[in-house]
């Protein structure tokens, strides 16, 4: 008996002061993580309205990078440091990088269908209006960068802006990844061989 | 009415015995729990949606219950229906559109948290079996809580528990097949135990088809009961056990007859996947995949620090030894599923380490076992230290604080793993990349463009010993996405891969850099970066 609660005395004393460091390392943490204001994205919808679509798990054979052309990214985000180049991953797809001198980041990926539809009805997403068949902002982290994934028809793609230490009220990141999302999924749709007036 | 009262008082009393000696098992229990449900808002896995969810689905549309999808057997299905409960007991309220209510239920946020939490907490059952088995068997509350610890403060565990996934729930049958099968052996006079683990095999089998061979212990504890005098005895207790195994799971499988085509379709598939191997997590069959099982068992299982991890699988191996000196044919009725189960792995060529979970029960035990042979024998001639009716050597009591530490240390790392789950979408991480840079004055760090952009927002100087110059750096440090072109490209189970990393710890990065789920700040020594040929260093 007295061994017993020796034994849990000894093992929950010993987790006190783990709990104090955890809760030491959390202080300095930014905890706020809300959509920025309404005028950064243009047109917002609730997701409990939206419903799951079938998709597949197919990538289209597209090198990101030939979706949209250095001259064409530098028309909506500013002059680029070097040429477009590979970004890693995107969900199941893969990525082009686009980097500014600034410094930011915005990263074009092509992805699966079923990978859209994976995070689509994620708490804390926001449905955008007048893109692709549909289209969605994440939840922002404490630097508010954007993660934009929208789809038409078999084709998704997923746009991050990467936030540096830049002017805010001189580059509208929502702008830039939904530009860039609408010139991605055109371009997909016509590499594919897809109509997209359809 | 006296002796009503006497006999009432009794059973309570033995009772409040029972509970007593359960008692101790709260304490992992709590911690696991209790940490999972801290970390349960993980972000994306890669199965939950498409190969738990949509299934129900399909069983709800159809309404022929039948989930069309047969890569996995169904009694996750079942369990993913319930967790509808509430959701459909709301919708009957509804005079209209039901159906579609609860079908929309499927897709919320809630239900899959509430999914999460059914998962965790059923396969938190582990620890609780794990506990009773050691408790009958070895008679002894010490030992049990030590194997209940060595299991439910793995880290590997926890975070594996907390997925809407088949391995979880394989092991937690397994470990339900051990104890039953152990405590028919414990319980000869009556073949109910035995029974009772044929059907927890069965459930084992009907929840991923490698379960399948938790009849085997079954089987062989059916064998071991044997009086030896006529073969039909044993024939006879081996049919009844296949016949509740087989008829238990096509209760949980009714595919298997009703769409047979289909069934066998998802069968082969996934042993043609198997076999044939898994994007980054491919292996070549044998030793090497043996080779890369006993590497995680023994380095990375059971502790987060590679140290403890070796000395817990210490204790596994001396455990093991203890067991076969004390009864062989105990032993190789403990032993016969895992190793069946390990050897049937070795022979595919895709290592997940999810597919091991069902093991870590046999090992936890055995480092209980392990743990308990090493006090026993560490009664050298020195002082002794009397505390109540225990007397222990200095020896002992030193042995005893080190695997106390050993656990605090397994524990206050669950919590703040935990933590960082909670945390995620916060700039922590961030700072905690530029602390760990201004500590690291010896290292020159070579930094890919996300994360400079970051650090621009936390730390507008740059930091002394960061470079642009490639051959200037021997530390990489990148955003997980930003490392190979495809998901496919990482290679897994590559268990010193990143020396650390900032980032929820919602899973083991070395072991599943492959995630779908949220990115994290990862540091690579320049030699690792190359030999995996990470983007920014080619």
């Amino acid at each position: 008996m007295f061994l017993r609660v020796a034994v849990y005395f000894v093992l929950l004393s010993c987790l006190l002061p783990v709990f104090s460091a955890c809760s030491a390392v959390r202080l300095d943490a930014q905890t706020q993580n809300t959509i920025p204001a309404s005028g950064s994205i243009e047109t917002t919808t609730d997701t409990a309205k939206v419903k799951y679509k079938t998709g597949s798990w197919t990538i289209p054979e597209v090198a990101p990078c030939a979706l949209i052309g250095k001259a064409e990214a530098e028309a909506v985000m500013g002059l680029l440091k070097n040429e477009p180049k590979p970004g890693g991953t995107a969900i199941d797809g893969t990525a082009c990088a686009y980097i500014s001198p600034e410094p930011f980041v915005v990263t074009v990926g092509i992805i699966s269908t079923n990978s859209f539809e994976l995070r689509k009805l994620d708490s804390g997403n926001r449905m955008i209006n007048n893109l692709g068949d549909e289209a969605y902002v994440t939840n922002p982290n404490a630097f508010e960068d954007v993660y934009l994934l929208a789809r038409q028809e078999n084709v998704a793609v997923m746009i991050n802006v990467t936030a540096g230490a830049w002017d805010e009220e001189k580059v509208e990141r929502y702008r830039i990844a939904k530009t860039l999302a609408q010139t991605a999924l055109a371009h997909l749709l016509l590499k594919t061989g897809e109509n997209p007036d359809s | 009415m006296s002796n009503s009262f006497k006999r009432i008082f009794l059973i309570f009393g033995r009772v409040i015995r029972h509970l007593y000696s359960v008692a101790p098992v709260l304490l992992p229990l709590i911690i696991l729990i209790g940490t999972g449900l801290r970390g349960l808002d993980f972000g994306t896995h890669w199965d939950e949606k498409y190969y738990q969810i949509r299934p129900v689905r399909t069983m709800l549309t159809t309404g022929i219950l039948l989930p069309q999808h047969y890569g996995y057997p169904s009694f996750n299905y079942w369990v993913n229906a319930a967790g509808l409960l509430p959701d459909a007991v709301v919708a009957l309220k509804d005079k209209k559109g039901k159906e579609e209510r609860i079908l929309d239920a499927l897709d919320s946020p809630a239900y899959l948290m509430r999914l999460r939490t059914i998962y965790l907490i059923i396969v938190s059952l582990s620890v609780l079996w794990a506990y009773l088995l050691v408790l009958i068997w070895r008679q002894s509350w010490i030992e049990a809580l030590l194997a209940a610890l060595f299991l439910g403060l793995s880290w590997e565990v926890a975070y594996h528990i907390r997925w809407v996934a088949t391995d979880g729930m394989l092991m937690q049958f397994g470990a339900m097949t051990i104890l039953l099968t152990m405590v028919s052996q414990m319980k000869p006079e009556t073949s109910w135990w035995r029974h009772l683990a044929a059907a927890a095999a069965a459930l084992g089998f009907g929840t991923k088809y490698p379960g399948g061979l938790l009849i085997v212990p079954v089987l062989f504890s059916g064998y071991l009961l044997w009086d030896k005098k006529s073969y039909r005895s044993l024939v006879s207790s081996w049919v009844k056990s296949v016949f509740i195994f087989t008829g238990i799971y096509l209760l949980t499988t009714p595919a298997t007859i009703l769409q047979p085509v289909e069934f066998l379709k998802g069968v082969t598939y996934e042993l043609y996947h198997y076999s044939t191997g898994h994007a980054g997590h491919t292996v070549p069959v044998g030793l090497q995949h043996g080779w890369r099982m006993l590497v995680y068992f023994s380095s990375v299982l059971f502790s987060h620090y590679a140290p403890i991890a070796w000395f817990c699988f210490l204790l596994v191996i001396v455990g093991s030894y203890a067991l076969v000196k004390e009864s062989l044919k105990l032993a190789a009725l403990f032993f016969c599923f895992p190793v069946l189960y390990v050897l049937y792995f070795c022979t595919q060529r895709a290592m997940v380490a999810r597919n091991l979970l069902v093991v870590v029960p046999f090992l936890a035990i055995l480092a209980g076992r392990g743990a308990m042979f090493v006090w026993e024998n560490l009664k050298f001639k020195c002082k002794v230290l009397t505390i109540g009716n225990f007397r222990f050597t200095v020896l002992q009591s030193a042995f005893a604080a080190f695997i106390i530490t050993i656990f605090a240390i397994n524990a206050g790392w669950l919590i703040y793993a935990a933590e960082t789950v909670a945390d995620r979408g916060t700039d922590r991480f961030v700072r905690e990349t530029v602390a760990y840079i201004s500590a690291n004055t010896n290292h020159r760090f070579l930094l890919s463009p996300r994360v400079q952009a970051h650090l621009t927002k936390i730390e507008k100087t740059p930091v002394a010993n960061v470079t642009n110059d490639l051959s200037q750096a021997d530390r990489v440090i990148l955003y997980s996405s930003e490392g190979q072109r495809h998901w496919q490209d990482w290679r897994a189970n590559n268990f010193w891969l990143a020396t650390t990393w900032f980032g929820p710890y919602e899973m083991n990065f070395n072991v599943y850099p492959n995630w779908w789920g949220d990115d994290r700040i990862i540091v690579i020594t320049m030699e690792e970066a190359k030999q995996n040929e990470i983007l920014i260093v080619k």
